[in-house]
């Protein structure tokens, strides 16, 4: 069952960039007893994703903390997401109490909310109903601490972190979900570009082409998420292009030598691909809001229209 | 995206130090109210101008200001 859990747990990482509706990562919303908890055990509030909800758990056993743990509906997304989405509100928190019938089960008034849901929950409803309300830490694993220490935080355990063990998780999900995006267009690019198609022999471009990009998004995504935080600038088109000046005229000297032509045309390609999975990533970040992404795709597209001048331009020239 | 902070109208309850994930505030102990002092830091996630009880705090969204201090 655990090693089935673990299996769920590492598919869902995965897809989790493509928010297909068809899967089922939902845990059923309810107030869970962790441990044997009294009428005095804090209420910690979570969203009701699985990996959420399991990590949480987990967690809170780890730190042999005793506790009322109230899933709420979320419809199955992290606490980050579904607050910014809207699917973590006062509203919904007020109804899940209320269905849970949690003032029965407790003689005390304080909620614990994981700090990123804050950007959904308006505290001020909660204590309208009745509830005081605090905005526990980001990481579960420092509600230890933050209980042991009357629930006041430290700025260690209220500012988000992006370690390398999420930056390879979110690589991983960035990965299959830019795949997933891109594979289909170079194939039909190179379907469109050749009238004939699949009637030429599929080692002229399926190898070279599909194949290669495949490779190169696993490559250079891995490399790209575990040196992330490393790499200097904020922008993850920035990060990508700088990454890019070694790693692409290196790549494109060994796979494009055939023509000086190939090996411009090489290094053109490769860094339109370096820049789009770099400024993607962006999203798969804790630590990049939408504003910000806007900006980087219109980094993005600007150098996009360039390369694709120069590699239009480029065979024409000679 | 811009963050503003109206200072006059901030209560001192400290919940924009207490949702703020990126550390963009800080609390001044003597005038008893928060300051801005990471602006560029601010994800826009809207956790500090949805808690603030003292509604001080407004984001405005604004795609070329700022637009390469934020990036690097």
């Amino acid at each position: 069952m655990e090693l089935l859990n673990t299996l769920k747990e590492l598919i869902s990482i995965s897809i989790a960039g493509l928010a297909f509706p068809g899967f089922n990562f939902h845990v059923k919303p309810g107030l869970y007893p962790i441990g044997n908890p009294s009428k005095e055990a804090p209420i910690l509030i979570t969203s009701n994703y699985f990996v959420t909800y399991k990590r949480v758990t987990a967690s809170l056993k780890k730190q042999a903390i005793i506790a009322w743990l109230l899933v709420v509906d979320t419809k199955g997304v992290n606490v980050w997401c579904s607050a910014a989405g809207r699917n973590f509100t006062a509203e919904k928190v007020i109804s899940q109490i209320t269905k849970s019938n949690l003032s029965k089960s407790v003689s005390h008034s304080r909620l614990i909310l994981p700090q990123l849901s804050a950007a959904g929950i308006d505290h001020m409803k909660l204590k309208q109903e009745g509830w005081d309300a605090k905005f526990g830490p980001i990481d579960i694993n420092d509600i230890g601490e933050y209980l042991s220490n009357n629930c006041k935080k430290n700025p260690a355990i209220s500012q988000v972190r992006f370690p390398v063990q999420k930056r390879i998780e979110n690589t991983i999900s960035h990965n299959v979900f830019i795949t997933l995006i891109l594979l289909p267009l170079v194939l039909l690019i190179n379907i469109l570009a050749n009238p004939i198609g699949f009637l030429r022999p599929w080692s002229e471009w399926l190898l070279p082409n599909v194949l290669f990009l495949f490779v190169y998004i696993w490559v250079f995504g891995l490399l790209y998420g575990i040196t992330y935080s490393r790499i200097p600038f904020r922008s993850g088109f920035l990060k990508g292009l700088l990454i890019s000046i070694p790693f692409v005229p290196l790549c494109s000297f060994i796979f494009f030598n055939e023509t000086t032509l190939d090996f411009i045309l090489g290094i053109g390609t490769l860094f339109l691909y370096s820049t789009v999975i770099s400024t993607d990533f962006d999203g798969f970040t804790p630590i990049v809001g939408m504003d910000f992404f806007e900006k980087d795709l219109i980094l993005l597209a600007l150098s996009s229209v360039i390369i694709v001048l120069i590699v239009i331009i480029a065979p024409l020239i000679g | 995206m811009v963050i503003h902070l109206n200072e006059k109208l901030c209560v001192g309850c400290q919940l924009c130090l207490e949702v703020c994930p990126t550390g963009c505030f800080e609390f001044d102990e003597q005038a008893k109210k928060a300051r801005l002092i990471l602006p560029l830091s601010c994800l826009d996630c809207k956790a500090c101008e949805l808690n603030c009880e003292g509604n001080a705090i407004k984001i405005e969204k604004s795609l070329f200001q700022n637009f390469f201090a934020q990036l690097i």
